[in-house]
């Protein structure tokens, strides 16, 4: 018999420790008394914790498919924080005068901030179809290049406003995501087809 | 199966009986499967009835891993209690042996882990039959016939000593395989490796065991 065999042989000879006899019936009753107790000390909340973790503990589930699922859940967590974005809404302004020039400055008013205005970009930098354009509107027409038959401080939604001037053809990109930041507009993005920026 | 109505007729043709519930509710002949399908479904004296069943031989796996009867008999508890709290997802894909035999030795694994490598060794008293026990009768005797000077308490103590010098890895396919019996197939599927996994173990523990035991097996 080699020397493998004897030393299984040997170890099987834990197999006479054994616990009390009564051990068993000792424990069944422990282990009711513990978890009628859990149930009396532990909070709804830590009971429906704990109930949470087990779920998601490991017992027979691969851990792949624990990884794949938590990726999903971040997943769907971002895309539901897309969707439920806020809308951000452009004021037009027009003056009153309504005079023609081309030093008039575009002013955008964040719905958050009203008093905040950003200034998009000069006047006197447009210059082609949009400028003209601009003119004949006065002043919201510089960005938005055409006009737009909205009455004196109506809020017009972004996306209307971008969606007319991209049909337009007068800017050179569209933004990807349908709608941007509008208190950090990119200078060339709101550019007119065949401007050069000089930066 | 378990029937849920007040009777039923069992066997055939003109051996047909009329059983009580209380016959058929006999839990000890219940197979598995049933008894967890009834717990499942809220039988709480089903769910006594998988630990009456599974104490004994979950007592002996962890205290093995461990050495300590207060850990093994704590760490029991905490393996049922959870056993119980999960047992709505066993969808019964794996044996509930199986199942419950993983929990335990993750659930050990796991504790060994925070326990760390030093702890204070409190072994269960030994069956007396063992001095019955070929084995043991072998061991214990000299090759001229005169018994070696080996009391029972020495040799559990080495034993001990050699299981505990083992990783934990090969100290549970060491239990699972030589003390509790369980076939590589079974092993693979509780600790979730392959065969061949369990057979490196095994193989490498035995040798490792040699090393330490090789007093006794000379």
């Amino acid at each position: 018999m080699s020397d493998l065999t004897e030393i299984q042989r040997l170890i099987r000879l834990k197999r006479y420790e054994n616990p009390p006899e009564d051990f068993v019936e000792h424990f069944i009753e422990n282990l009711k008394e513990r978890q009628r107790a859990e149930i009396l000390q532990k909070s709804s909340m830590e009971l429906f914790f704990e109930r949470v973790s087990t779920y998601f503990e490991p017992v027979s589930t691969p851990q792949w498919a624990m990884a794949g699922g938590a990726v999903a859940l971040v997943a769907l967590m971002l895309m539901a924080s897309i969707v439920t974005a806020p809308q951000t809404q452009i004021v037009v302004q027009t003056i009153p005068s309504a005079e023609p020039t081309l030093k008039a400055t575009p002013q955008i008013h964040t719905p958050e901030d009203p008093n905040r205005v950003v200034a998009m970009t000069k006047s006197s930098d447009v210059v082609g179809p949009v400028a003209s354009e601009a003119m004949d509107f006065g002043v919201g027409g510089v960005l938005i290049g055409g006009p737009i038959d909205a009455p004196e401080n109506q809020t017009v939604p972004e996306t209307q406003l971008l969606s007319r001037h991209f049909n337009s053809g007068h800017l050179k990109t569209a933004p990807s995501s349908g709608w941007f930041d509008i208190g950090s507009p990119s200078r060339d993005m709101l550019l007119p087809a065949g401007y050069e920026s000089s930066n | 199966m378990f029937v849920y109505a007040p009777w039923r007729w069992i066997g055939d043709g003109c051996e047909r009986r009329m059983v009580s519930m209380t016959e058929l509710l006999n839990n000890s002949d219940i197979d598995d499967k049933t008894l967890v399908a009834r717990a499942q479904a809220g039988d709480t004296k089903a769910f006594d009835e998988l630990v009456r069943r599974y104490t004994p031989k979950l007592y002996g796996l962890v205290y093995n891993m461990t050495s300590n009867r207060e850990d093994t008999a704590d760490l029991l508890q905490d393996i049922f209690a959870k056993a119980y709290r999960s047992l709505k997802r066993f969808l019964g894909k794996s044996s509930f042996y199986t199942w419950i035999y993983s929990i335990s030795v993750n659930m050990t694994l796991n504790f060994l882990k925070k326990r760390g490598r030093y702890s204070k060794v409190s072994l269960d008293d030994v069956d007396s039959n063992i001095a019955n026990d070929p084995i043991f009768i072998e061991i214990t005797t000299s090759k001229g016939g005169t018994m070696r000077e080996v009391s029972v308490n020495e040799l559990q103590e080495k034993l001990n000593e050699a299981m505990m010098k083992l990783s934990e890895d090969h100290r549970t396919v060491v239990t699972l395989y030589d003390i509790q019996g369980l076939q590589h197939s079974e092993i693979s599927k509780i600790l979730g490796v392959s065969e061949g996994t369990v057979r490196s173990r095994l193989f490498y523990a035995h040798r490792q065991l040699q090393s330490f035991l090789e007093d006794y097996v000379k």
